[in-house]
């Protein structure tokens, strides 16, 4: 017999996980031994994903005919959707192909590999061993020795799948090269920019080395993250251990979960490993003591701003279209505090500067889960309406919660992540945006015990 | 004689809805569940498996969405309630029996349906499913109570379905032509 609407009710609930023991039980019951039940619960499913597949589809047509509304989010689809009824063997047709070049690419790539692209978001760059460079990877592309990507921009991320099954994530501005294995083992050299390594869970885990700017790294079934510029180095171990050796003096440590090393070429000490501070959540930029900008150009002090920093283009671009220019500033938040810092969804963010023209202005951050691996970026538009007169100087406080999360299968939420890098940005047009103070505030202050 | 490649690709783009769909009620999101059917298309091509007709195909692809949907849910920690295995074997074995329509032909028959709904109607859909809000937050963005919502989202559901079958039906009747 055909439910009614109440019996619709309860198995929605059901899905949600809204009732006892006792009534998820009796469910269950109903749902082995009535066909109609079960055929309510694949006709939700079968919509949800349609539903989400037209909501995509959607977002895709007003990226192309609105570029300012752009989302700066790429999703690498295997599968196009098309819905036009005059289109759809075409689209059929065409996913094939695209299916197919996958899988092509999937097995004629398929030398050696030492690991394969899982995800590639935003702006990225992959050179081939042998001289070849393609302006975006695909999900599924296997990659060897002597392979190098490059993340370009502060939206970016791309994460790789290692033969032993752990999970490598590069984001930022980031630069990594795959170098020939050694006895097993798998070795990369991070030339600058963030990288995450969590091992997978259950298996052998092989010998893993990084060499980045200023010391190497060796692991084996460590989850670990490290921070490199061109002339300093962090490496923050947040499960297992692992051996680091300062390229300067050739002196090594052993790094034990919940610890952190940094090898600086400035300060020209010894590595001394320290416990990782304690997470704090306030923080604030103060441009003139020059942090470590990622995208960006100093502009000279005026009236009471001591430093200011302008937008600089970075083209990003877009498969099968024409590339996208974007006038971003970015800040690496880990490199001006010792101390994580902790997100919540009830902290502000408060941006101050300018623009030149009245324009939408999208301010965003990354992060990382609190001594863990890359939990994606958030995002917030600002229309012009809201910034106030072009040419003046505005400031704008930002709820964490209203940010939305542009990798929800990573984190859905910024609540307890720590923070990485900061960016605001135009897209399309030069609006000489200007970013002069940047600053996190909690509902609630943490002061950090003394160590 | 095993299954070609174009034969693996046009059966999996066929029944891509039902698998996602399949992943869905494992993960209950609908960007993982996208992801899953990637990565199941990606085995079925690398040739670490073949296929000696359709049915096996189906079968595979099934139990592997499953599979990837309960991996994905301990790697993100969720704890989403999942059905028992045998319900998922029975719904499994159902939308294996159910006759395939022209990739892409439901989505656009529910495109249709969509567009003809209220605005309120197609928000509450794009809240619950697209940007994967529970239903309490959606009550609480629409300002209605929770029990409204779940009685909007099943009528909803219901109807949709009914409209759908309408197009579909009138579409086989055109020659493939949804209207």
């Amino acid at each position: 017999m055909k439910p009614n609407d109440s019996q619709h009710e309860l198995l929605l609930r059901y899905l949600d996980g809204r009732m006892t023991p006792d009534e998820r039980r009796r469910v269950a019951e109903w749902l082995r031994s009535d066909a109609a039940a079960r055929e309510f619960l694949r006709t939700v499913s079968e919509q949800a994903v349609m539903v989400a597949d037209l909501e995509r589809s959607a977002a895709g047509r007003k990226e192309a005919f609105h570029p300012r509304q752009v989302v700066v989010e790429q999703r690498r689809k295997i599968l196009p959707v098309n819905f036009h009824v005059w289109q759809s063997w075409l689209a059929a047709a065409a996913a094939v192909v695209v299916l197919a070049a996958v899988a092509f690419q999937f097995r004629s790539k398929h030398r050696p590999g030492l690991l394969r692209v899982t995800k590639v978001t935003g702006s990225s760059q992959y050179f081939g061993s042998k001289g070849k460079i393609e302006n975006t990877l695909t999900s599924g592309t296997s990659l060897g020795a002597g392979d190098t990507l490059e993340t370009r921009s502060c939206d970016a991320w791309i994460e790789l799948k290692l033969r032993d099954g752990s999970t490598l994530t590069i984001a930022g501005n980031s630069t990594l090269r795959i170098l020939d294995s050694e006895a097993g083992g798998q070795r990369f050299k991070l030339s600058r920019g963030s990288l995450w390594v969590s091992p997978a869970a259950g298996t052998a885990a092989k010998p893993l080395s990084i060499q980045a700017p200023t010391m190497t790294v060796e692991t084996r079934g460590t989850q670990f993250d490290i921070q490199a510029s061109s002339a300093e180095t962090m490496l923050r171990v947040n499960g297992g251990s692992a051996r680091v050796q300062q390229l300067l003096d050739g002196g090594a440590v052993e790094v034990r979960s919940g610890h952190q090393v940094t090898a600086s070429l400035s300060k020209r000490e010894p590595l001394t490993v320290t416990p990782q501070p304690a997470p704090i959540n306030y923080w604030a930029c103060d441009l003139w003591k020059v942090p470590e900008v990622t995208l960006g150009r100093w502009l000279p002090p005026l009236g009471n701003e001591r430093a200011r920093l302008r937008a600089d283009p970075l083209l990003w671009p877009l498969p099968g279209r024409d590339p996208l220019m974007l006038y971003a500033v970015a800040l690496a938040a880990w490199k001006s505090t010792d101390h994580p810092v902790v997100l919540h969804t009830d902290s502000k963010l408060s941006f101050r500067g300018r623009t030149e023209r009245a324009q939408m202005v999208r301010f965003g951050f990354s992060a990382q889960k609190m001594r863990g691996a890359f939990a994606g970026k958030f995002e917030i538009d600002v229309q012009p309406t809201s910034l106030g007169s072009a040419g003046e100087t505005w400031e704008v406080e930002l709820l964490l919660a209203h940010f939305r999360a542009l990798h929800p299968h990573l984190a859905a939420s910024p609540e307890g992540l720590e923070l990485n890098d900061l960016y605001a940005l135009t897209i399309d047009d030069d609006a000489g945006l200007e970013i002069n103070h940047v600053e996190l505030t909690p509902a609630r202050l943490v002061v950090p015990s003394r160590p | 004689m095993n299954l070609s490649e174009h034969d693996i690709l046009q059966a999996l783009m066929r029944a891509r809805v039902r698998l996602s769909a399949a992943a869905w009620l494992v993960v209950r999101d609908t960007h993982a569940s996208e992801d899953i059917f990637q990565n199941v298309a990606l085995k079925a091509m690398t040739r670490e498996v073949s296929f000696e007709n359709e049915a096996a195909l189906m079968s595979w692809a099934f139990i592997t969405a499953r599979r990837e949907g309960i991996d994905w849910l301990r790697r993100h920690q969720r704890e989403t309630f999942c059905l028992d295995a045998e319900i998922f074997e029975l719904l499994e074995r159902e939308w294996q029996s159910e006759a395939a329509h022209p990739a892409g032909s439901k989505v656009e028959a529910l495109q249709d349906c969509l567009a003809a709904a209220p605005e309120s109607a197609r928000r509450l859909l794009k809240l619950r499913y697209f940007d994967g809000y529970t239903c309490e937050e959606v009550a609480e963005q629409m300002g209605l109570g929770l029990n409204a919502i779940y009685k909007r989202i099943s009528r909803l559901h219901e109807s949709l379905k009914e409209c759908i079958e309408g197009k579909l039906s009138n579409a086989a009747g055109n020659g493939g032509q949804v209207s």
